[in-house]
């Protein structure tokens, strides 16, 4: 199981530097001058030559790649920002406070309300509570979040004056953009954990089960749900990729300062070490979250367990 | 097979109490008044706060609540803020004397030598591009400063000295990130918190170093304990958070948002007419410039474009339409012009320019900046060329986009952009029109005109800048018609009562220390 | 003959396999309401030039941001345009943009898992690998990051939100090639040297078609939703092209005092991502009979 691990470990190294590239070659082709950002509007043609020469965006593209993966995987620094003056990674870490604060909240209720939401449609299969909530995730996956959001702040913001339009504070800052981003990740997670227990339900040995006489409730947290588990464990690991992308349009409609906005205001003014630095940070967090996943799929289900262990064997048995 | 299942609903039932609960608390919404603190919107955020880095929108609202410059330009004229007098050796040399009781908030005493530090880091930093006309600085006394200039045009020295903030060697050296985050500069107020992308807070501490209040020029005045600069890009937001008084001033009110705030209990609206101008440009490069050595197609264009209709769809008629290549918001504008002819909306001229260019029909890219205005402005002229016969293909860019386009010839026939300077309509000229600007060797449309820049450069002399020569040079443009002036919008200030009076710098910014307060 | 006899076989119940899903998913309201609204989109895609009560360019200053009424059921935006005409208009730009960039992807899948799955041994671990490398930057990220690339624009934004539905594809169908390979048929079919690439085209993909049409459908929705994203947050189609985003986007910054610029727009990417959904989900309920009933 360790050497599992540090295998799957050891692979996100790989990744992060296929990440780096890729990003890296998408913003080399990425139109528009950093220089211009920096002078500001009365700068001439002339003067902003000067700047790129200076900032060496004049280099050619294999001579800055080389320049920026040295600099990320032997100095571990993900450089200053053109625009702040200061170290991205600072930055970064500033702001990832309010999206995780967000993706998290937002994970928590997915998997808090959209489970439940499943197991009751799935054990209600046709009836009213099923078609109700089924109706429900329906459209949770089909608004979109962002306009949710819009009218939210025009229902309980502006209209009510419940709520906080904007920015960060306390709590009351966290409930619409956390409503917002959230409800198609609910609505995923229960529809995703209705088919599942429905496919568990209808095999044989939970029908077995409550030949036996076990009550209702005891069949389903007992023998379905551990069953259904590893499918709504996929939703999950893929929710947080969805989370952590959704936060970046949340973030613009309620002007939260995560890491989203930093990166969107960094695109705009072509500030390229905090796209590349950003876009590294969350794939790394989103590699280790989709590692935490595999680990768990491991000792949920013996299956994989065993598949693991016996390749092991047998490479034992052949070497 | 199962019909109900009680504890699963309950769970439920609690975890949505739980969130009904959370918006619940929403409602101890945050409203305190306090009259010695005032927030102030901003558009976007000011990034690096550091002092010598270039202009941009976020840092034009805190540029003043931060930092102090030589001198300031209140309403057309220089006045000295740290300058104490100046004077002038020859054509290109001039002396600057500074108080000598200048400290900044850690202490430190403001010296001739700091001036001339500050000023050579800014140069080599390369963020202020304007400063490459000084060609050296040099040290004369404790409190004296030569500066020499390469050259020097109308205006020149007041905007060269109000480009640089002042801080002190010793308190720029002491910072670990070069000030980007925490300035320690000789303003009354102080950077005390700094939210990157969210806020910054500003407080008085009470020990500005200028005690005569007769020599405290409005950029330096201080008027409130504390400042607060909330960073709102949405303008929806920024309307959202003034009638929730959220806020207490914001620029940039959306005209269409003015009605919410006119007249209305507890509001004030202030329009400044804006030193920025919105132009049209005719790409006249000799290889891919359409309207190259056509002067009759480019005047069917500048007639067939309805100004009325662009100011009333995009600034919902607020501002005015524009009779030369800029505005009136400047002293160097001709009055004589408001009584001229310039290019007003007449579709039966314009078609007949058209016949007379030799042009039947057009394929064009019209490019701009995808604001909401410049979009409206653009899909409108789209609309009114389209009888001419002249197909318009809209090319909105952002500004870093833009600002590369602009540059090709081969990106644009039309380009719709802005332009303002905080001295001369001359200067505006300047930017717009001045070949040496340009790597490509022509104005910013590519035209290569000799008559255009010698007018120019006479209009732009120090002993030249004149009625006669601002006139020469305002005829000749019109008359060729490389480009046309279209409108001028408003600045749009709301605010609460809080504040009986708003007060404004020459970009039209909202300066909060020296708005003045109800008690 | 016995491998002619396979092969009928192998016909006989693959046609019996489709109509019976046909038959399954006509049974499905929900998904047959979904497939009507889907065909009544795009009948009013294809003829909005003629159906639009005002041509959806036609400014007018004088009825800027009308509320609605019986002139203008939607109300006007922000140049006094005919919202319902624009809506009306706009479902060609979102719809196609849906459907192309979904497809798109899936067929540039296609190709790649195919390959992947005809070659197998290194070319199979370097193409997953490099689709790891794509899957570990979230969807959205990587669609911002190449329509910034990009630029803004129709086929731009196609290209963009297309990339990132390739690793599903190439994933859905490695999955099927995996466990159809160890079928009877397939060793079969290997026995007798038929070769690979027939083996793919013949058996694997027919075979996996069912799970890909699914994936397609309920793709088209999911994109429909990051493109209008994508305009709203400036990037993608860009006003005053009456795409459904970029009309919410225009919207926006009047949306407390005039809500019906946002609301029209945004009920009618819901309505469209509705739609196809319920298809996608009678789909698959259909392709699946386990989960229904």
């Amino acid at each position: 199981m360790s050497r599992f691990i540090i295998k799957r470990l050891l692979w996100t190294i790989p990744v992060m530097l296929g990440i780096a590239i890729l990003i890296f070659s998408i913003m080399y082709v990425c139109p528009g001058d950093p220089a211009a950002s920096l002078l500001g509007n009365g700068a001439t043609q002339v003067e902003l030559q000067a700047k790129r020469e200076e900032m060496g965006l004049n280099d050619p593209y294999l001579i800055r790649l080389g320049r920026y993966l040295k600099q990320v995987f032997i100095d571990f620094d993900l450089g200053d920002s053109y625009m702040y003056g200061t170290p991205v990674i600072d930055g970064l870490l500033a702001r990832m406070k309010y999206t995780l604060i967000i993706a998290f909240t937002c994970m928590g209720l997915q998997i808090l309300v959209g489970t439940p939401l499943g197991i009751i449609a799935a054990t209600h299969r046709n009836g009213l509570a099923d078609r109700f909530c089924m109706f429900i995730a329906l459209l949770g996956v089909s608004i979109p979040a962002f306009w949710l959001a819009l009218m939210m702040v025009v229902a309980f913001a502006v209209n009510l004056n419940w709520l906080p339009a904007y920015g960060v504070g306390g709590i009351e800052f966290y409930i619409m953009p956390c409503l917002a981003n959230c409800f198609a990740g609910i609505a995923t997670q229960a529809r995703q954990t209705r088919s599942s227990m429905l496919e568990v339900i209808r095999s044989d040995y939970v029908v077995t089960a409550q030949a036996k006489g076990l009550s209702k409730n005891e069949v389903l947290l007992k023998h379905a749900l551990p069953n259904a588990l590893i499918p709504i464990i996929t939703i999950v690991g893929n929710g947080m990729g969805m989370m952590l992308g959704g936060t970046v349009v949340i973030e613009n409609v309620f002007s939260i300062p995560g890491v989203g906005n930093y990166m969107m205001s960094a695109i705009g003014s072509r500030d390229y070490p905090i796209v590349m630095g950003g876009v590294l940070i969350l794939g790394l967090l989103f590699s280790l979250i989709m590692l935490l996943v595999d680990i768990v799929y491991a000792f949920i289900d013996p299956r994989i367990k065993a598949q693991y262990e016996g390749q092991q064997r047998r490479k034992k048995h052949a070497a | 097979m199962f019909k109900s299942n009680s504890r699963l609903l309950k769970v439920l039932s609690m975890v949505l109490c739980l969130s009904m609960l959370l918006s619940l608390t929403g409602l101890a919404a945050i409203a305190e008044e306090d009259s010695s603190k005032v927030v102030v919107a901003l558009a976007s955020d000011p990034q690096n706060i550091g002092p010598f880095q270039g202009m941009s929108q976020g840092r034009i609202g805190i540029l003043y609540t931060t930092y102090e410059f030589l001198v300031a330009n209140i309403g057309g004229d220089m006045k000295g803020v740290m300058m104490k007098d100046y004077t002038m050796i020859d054509d290109l040399t001039y002396q600057c004397e500074i108080y000598d009781y200048i400290y900044d908030q850690a202490g430190n005493q403001v010296t001739a030598s700091d001036v001339a530090f500050c000023y050579n880091t800014a140069i080599a930093s390369g963020n202020l591009p304007k400063l490459g006309s000084i060609e050296s600085i040099t040290v004369v006394s404790d409190y004296v400063v030569e500066f020499k200039f390469t050259n020097l045009a109308i205006g020149d020295l007041c905007a060269l000295w109000m480009e640089c903030p002042i801080v002190t060697q010793a308190s720029y050296e002491a910072s670990a990130d070069q000030m980007a985050t925490d300035p320690v500069t000789t303003s009354a107020y102080q950077c005390v918190e700094y939210v990157s992308g969210s806020k910054m807070v500003f407080e008085d501490l009470g020990k500005y170093w200028q005690t005569d209040d007769s020599l405290v020029q409005s950029t330096s005045k201080h008027n409130v304990g504390t400042i607060q600069f909330d960073i709102v890009s949405d303008s929806a937001q920024r309307t959202n958070a003034l009638k929730t008084k959220a806020i207490d001033v914001t620029n940039w009110l959306a005209d269409a948002d003015i009605v919410d705030f006119q007249g209305v209990e507890g509001y004030q609206v202030s329009q400044i007419p804006d030193n920025v101008t919105n132009f049209l440009l005719f790409n006249c490069d000799e290889e891919k410039g359409v309207f190259a050595n056509n002067v009759k197609l480019r005047e069917a264009v500048a007639y067939a474009i309805d100004k009325e209709m662009l100011l009333e769809g995009a600034y919902s008629g607020n501002g005015k339409v524009v009779k030369t290549w800029g505005n009136t918001k400047y002293a160097d504008y001709q009055a004589s012009w408001d009584e001229e002819e310039y290019f007003s909306y007449d579709l039966e001229k314009a078609m007949g320019l058209m016949a007379e260019s030799g042009v039947s029909s057009l394929d064009i890219k019209l490019m701009y900046i995808s604001t909401d205005e410049a979009t409206k402005m653009a899909t409108i002229i789209q609309a009114l060329l389209m009888p001419m016969n002249i197909n318009v293909t809209l090319c909105p860019y952002d500004q870093q986009l833009a600002n590369e386009y602009k540059y090709k010839p081969e990106e644009w026939d039309l380009l719709l952009d802005q332009g303002g300077s905080t001295s001369y309509l001359v200067n505006v000229w300047k930017l717009g029109w001045d070949a040496s600007g340009y790597v490509h060797g022509g104005a910013e449309n590519f035209v290569k005109d000799e008559t255009l820049q010698n007018l120019l450069n006479v209009a732009l002399g120090i002993e030249t800048h004149n009625d006669e020569s601002m006139d020469a040079f305002h005829q000749y443009l019109k008359e060729q018609c490389y480009g046309v002036g279209l409108v001028q919008n408003m600045g749009n200030i709301a605010h609460t009562t809080k504040i009986t009076n708003v007060v404004v710098d020459a970009r039209g910014q909202v300066t909060p220390g020296a708005c003045n307060y109800a008690n | 003959m016995q491998r002619n006899g396979q092969a009928v076989n192998e016909r006989l119940r693959k046609e019996s396999q489709l109509s019976q899903i046909m038959a399954r998913l006509k049974k499905n309201k929900a998904a047959l309401f979904g497939l009507c609204l889907i065909v009544a989109l795009l009948l009013v895609a294809v003829l909005s030039p003629w159906i639009s009560p005002y041509d959806y360019t036609k400014m007018d200053i004088q009825n800027m941001y009308a509320k609605p009424s019986a002139e203008h059921i939607f109300g006007c935006d922000e140049l006094g345009r005919d919202i319902f005409s624009r809506i009306l208009y706009g479902s060609r730009a979102s719809l196609s943009l849906g459907m192309i960039a979904s497809v798109a992807g899936t067929l540039v899948g296609i190709v790649i898992g195919s390959i992947v799955g005809y070659y197998g041994g290194w070319v199979e671990t370097l193409v997953m690998r490099l689709l790891d490398i794509i899957q570990a930057i979230p969807g959205m990220l990587l669609a911002i990051a190449i329509s910034a690339a990009l630029g803004p624009g129709f086929t731009n934004t196609i290209l963009a939100l297309s990339i990132g539905g390739i690793p599903m594809t190439v994933r859905l169908l490695r999955g099927s090639i995996l466990s159809i390979r160890k079928q009877e048929y397939i060793e079969a079919a290997e026995k007798i040297n038929c070769s690979k690439f027939r083996i793919i085209t013949t058996h694997i993909l027919p075979n996996s078609i069912a799970p890909l049409i699914v994936s397609v459908t309920m793709g088209i929705g999911n994109t429909i939703l990051s493109a209008a994203a994508l305009s709203y947050i400036g990037l993608g189609v860009q006003p005053p092209t009456p795409e459904w985003g970029a009309m919410l986007s225009a919207g926006k910054s009047v949306i407390t005092k005039y809500p019906h610029l946002c609301i029209f727009p945004g009920l009618a990417i819901m309505v469209v991502v509705l739609s196809f959904n319920m298809l996608g989900d009678g789909l698959r309920d259909a392709m699946d009979p386990k989960l229904k009933n």
